[in-house]
């Protein structure tokens, strides 16, 4: 790759000043300045390589769901533990890294104006890319908080909170001395992206530190679990959606050469998106312990979600009105249309979904899991490609080293989407169904839960297919674009003149003070976006923490052992939330397989809530009681001798390993700063009381003919596993 | 629906359905000015990302 930093005199980067300034005949005084591509360049490769690695994850956790060998036999490979790596490295690796190679881009050009800050552009790279290897570093190592997208520890939250500030600076930095006058709609919804991401992330990472790489979450619970998915909900809208449609409002405009469909329609749909799309969030929890009213809040603002999105899918594919010419004759283009297709069918699907009768199916299933990669594969994918393939040629003053790839890499991309949809959706239905199917006697037909798995093997496979063709496309973009790099001379700073802005403004022509007053000024831009994401999210979450009778409580609930708050914590370390949830829903298909239905009052001591999203294997909120100590042992040893063709891994340095037990106090010391009971007495003597029930269990296994030390691992899991969901049956003992 | 989840938390039904009036008077803010806009000034904002002369 070559750098050109050949400059004119008057053209030094980075900084603009007075002198420079040049007299246009008849015009406002004109700047000579630079774009800074070095920075846009930076990104893109960032996302092409992390996209790839993302994607290899990926399809190396896809066939681990058919071919348990896949795991590796490690313990930092298992699917528990490297399933957040392949969602981390795609959302915010891959798509991170888009979104600000995107930004970097168009806002320097629709603000006319080189980024306010070269060294904070800078930090803002290399915080983001160390952000990523802390991550593919901790995860494996099974240092993760296990709440969904944000499963890094502290420190990290710590660090994307800083990087996240920089890049704030930097971007409103870059608004503030700009040269055009008017804020383009993609600027506001970079703006909207800013400060609701910095809202989401502060507030789902409220945690509690027990040492440098472990803490626990201030919620417990339901709470934690409404925390939680107000966050995950509004990840996947202000880091996956709002973003792209900025960059899809600049970057459509530019490849099909014509201005955007309907720009009033981009406003409208601008604000009734970031206001609605905040509430929506509870429809994750739907047949949750979740107070009633608000999953009916969340299903009713997911309906109203139509119609923004919508607005917005609309608006991008009618902006290539009367050139559709062009999308036959140019792939980019293609990229472009099929991305936005499949945001229009993700954004139809998910009201969809939100509906209870729906979700009643398709929720821990397969089905959501194709649900949410048509969004990311084919609108954050395929919009990150075509962006790509239109950059890079530009950047580096040379045409795109073959087209023929490029043409390549659309089909084996598309045809990768399908495979892998179409199967996952035919899983997810076949999956739910069976769930919930009875024989003609009234018992449940597939009373094993494995039986099920059994039959979405070949499912499973096609998926792997398909997300293999997809990483294929995706590795024959990075070849064309690198020769393309290797072939060009990259502009690191592109030349641009523009007017100075008048630092007195007259409004012209028949539009409002107000108008023009608002749409000028990026800080209105911003509280106003903040004000509309407050108004939904306080109002979900303010009576879920204030109302004392949204979460009854059970008195025969307890906090956790000493041992059983160790053994938890290991479910956490192994990723087991990722295959197995903790939530029987109230319906009979679920009572009948797995027990009671699950209660608020039961999760008021689970910090964080484990209550998953995804049912590969059964739900465990009934675990405790079950099975024998014994049965525990031999399964987490080998899971095919207790279950026959099971594709859970095996676990077998669980046995092998010492437990820390030295972190036990500290542990329960930050559990009661956040509200469990603990007394002075059980904390000062819990390494005592630990020893005693690990005792307890190492007695019972021996009887089984099985020896282990008392202070393995295994014996701590054993524990937790034991006393999931039993708290609630000596209530019912105590009633009878 | 909607009376079991106002009826459930006291004094839920003013803040909620102040939130959605909020938002409905937002909206028709929103859409009186995008009414009333003037188009020319509509069609050169529109076409900022395409002013772009270095492309």
């Amino acid at each position: 790759m070559n750098v050109s930093l050949k400059q004119t005199p008057l053209d030094a980067p980075g900084v603009d000043s007075p002198d420079r300034r040049k007299p246009i005949t008849g015009k406002p005084v004109a700047e000579r300045f630079e774009y800074d591509n070095l920075i846009v360049r930076n990104f893109g490769v960032a996302t092409i390589i992390w996209g790839v690695v993302g994607m290899l994850v990926g399809v190396l956790i896809a066939s681990q769901l058919f071919s348990p060998a896949m795991n590796l036999g490690t313990q930092y490979t298992t699917f528990g533990r490297i399933r957040p790596l392949h969602t981390n490295a795609v959302i915010f690796a891959f798509v991170g890294n888009a979104i600000f190679m995107g930004v970097y881009y168009s806002l320097q050009r629709l603000c006319k104006a080189r980024m306010f800050s070269d060294l904070l552009s800078k930090i803002h790279f290399w915080g983001w890319q160390l952000i990523i290897v802390a991550a593919a570093l901790t995860l494996p190592l099974g240092m993760t908080t296990s709440k969904e997208y944000a499963e890094l520890e502290w420190p990290i939250d710590i660090a994307i909170t800083l990087i996240w500030v920089v890049f704030g600076i930097n971007m409103f930095g870059t608004i503030i001395k700009r040269r055009e006058r008017h804020l383009y709609v993609a600027i506001w919804f970079y703006i909207a992206t800013f400060i609701t991401v910095a809202v989401l992330h502060l507030v789902n990472s409220m945690e509690v530190p027990v040492s440098f790489l472990k803490s626990y979450s201030m919620y417990a619970g339901v709470q934690d679990a409404l925390v939680q998915w107000w966050y995950g909900h509004n990840a996947v809208a202000f880091f996956l959606t709002t973003p792209f449609l900025g960059l899809m409002y600049y970057f459509l405009p530019k490849m099909a050469n014509r201005p955007v469909y309907s720009y009033k329609l981009s406003i409208l749909h601008f604000w009734a998106l970031i206001f609605i799309y905040i509430w929506a969030g509870p429809h994750h929890l739907l047949y949750s312990s979740l107070p009633d009213w608000a999953q009916s809040l969340g299903v009713v603002f997911s309906i109203m979600l139509i119609a923004p999105s919508w607005g917005g899918m609309l608006n991008g594919l009618l902006t290539l009105r009367g050139a559709w010419d062009k999308v036959r004759e140019d792939t980019i283009l293609k990229f472009m249309v099929v991305g936005v297709t499949a945001y229009g069918m993700a954004t139809f699907e998910g009201p969809m979904l939100s509906l209870k009768n729906v979700n009643a199916i398709a929720h821990f299933t397969d089905w959501v899991v194709s649900h949410v990669h048509v969004g990311a594969l084919g609108w954050n994918g395929f919009l990150t490609f075509a962006i790509l393939y239109w950059l890079i040629p530009r950047m580096y003053h040379t045409p795109l080293y073959s087209k023929k790839l490029l043409n390549i890499h659309f089909w084996v991309g598309t045809l990768g989407i399908i495979f892998y949809a179409v199967p996952m959706y035919i899983s997810g239905f076949a999956q739910g169904m069976m769930w919930k199917e009875f024989t003609p006697e009234g018992v449940l037909k597939y009373p094993n839960f494995l039986e099920t798995t059994m039959q979405l093997i070949p499912m499973h496979m096609m998926r792997a297919f398909g997300g293999t063709l997809y990483l294929a496309g995706a590795i024959l973009m990075a070849y064309n674009l690198f020769k393309t790099m290797a072939a060009g001379t990259l502009v690191a700073n592109e030349p641009a003149e523009a007017p100075v802005l008048a630092k007195e403004y007259v409004a012209t022509g028949h539009d409002t003070y107000w108008h023009r007053w608002f749409e000028r000024k990026p800080i209105p831009l911003l509280i106003g976006s903040l004000v509309m994401i407050l108004i939904g999210s306080l109002i979900e979450l303010i009576p879920t923490f204030m109302v004392a009778s949204n979460v009854p409580t059970i008195t025969t609930v307890q906090p956790y052992t000493a041992l059983e708050v160790q053994g938890r914590d290991l479910y956490i370390r192994e990723g087991c939330v990722n295959c197995h949830s903790q939530l029987v829903r109230p319906f009979r298909s679920e009572t009948e397989r797995y027990g009671e239905y699950s209660k608020a009052g039961e999760f008021v001591y689970d910090h964080p809530f484990l209550w998953g999203s995804k049912r590969t294997g059964p739900d465990l909120h009934r675990e405790g009681g079950k099975y024998p100590d014994s049965w525990h042992y031999h399964h987490m040893r080998d899971p095919n001798a207790m279950s026959p063709n099971s594709i859970m891994p095996a676990y077998p340095w669980l046995i092998d390993q010492k437990l820390d037990a030295s972190s036990t106090q500290a542990k329960l010391k930050a559990l009661k700063s956040v509200g469990v009971p603990y007394s002075d007495m059980e904390i000062a003597y819990a390494e005592a009381d630990m020893d005693k029930q690990a005792q307890a269990i190492t007695d019972r296994l021996s009887k089984d003919g099985i020896k282990v030390d008392k202070d393995r691992e295994i014996v701590a899991l054993i524990a937790y596993l034991q006393r999931i969901g039993t708290d609630i049956k000596k209530l019912e003992t105590a009633q009878k | 629906m909607f009376r079991q989840f106002i009826t459930k938390i006291p004094g839920a039904d003013v803040y909620m359905v102040t939130s959605f009036l909020t938002f409905l008077v937002f909206f028709v803010l929103v859409g009186l000015y995008l009414a009333l806009v003037d188009r020319n000034h509509i069609k050169h904002i529109s076409r900022l990302p395409l002013d772009d002369s270095n492309d």
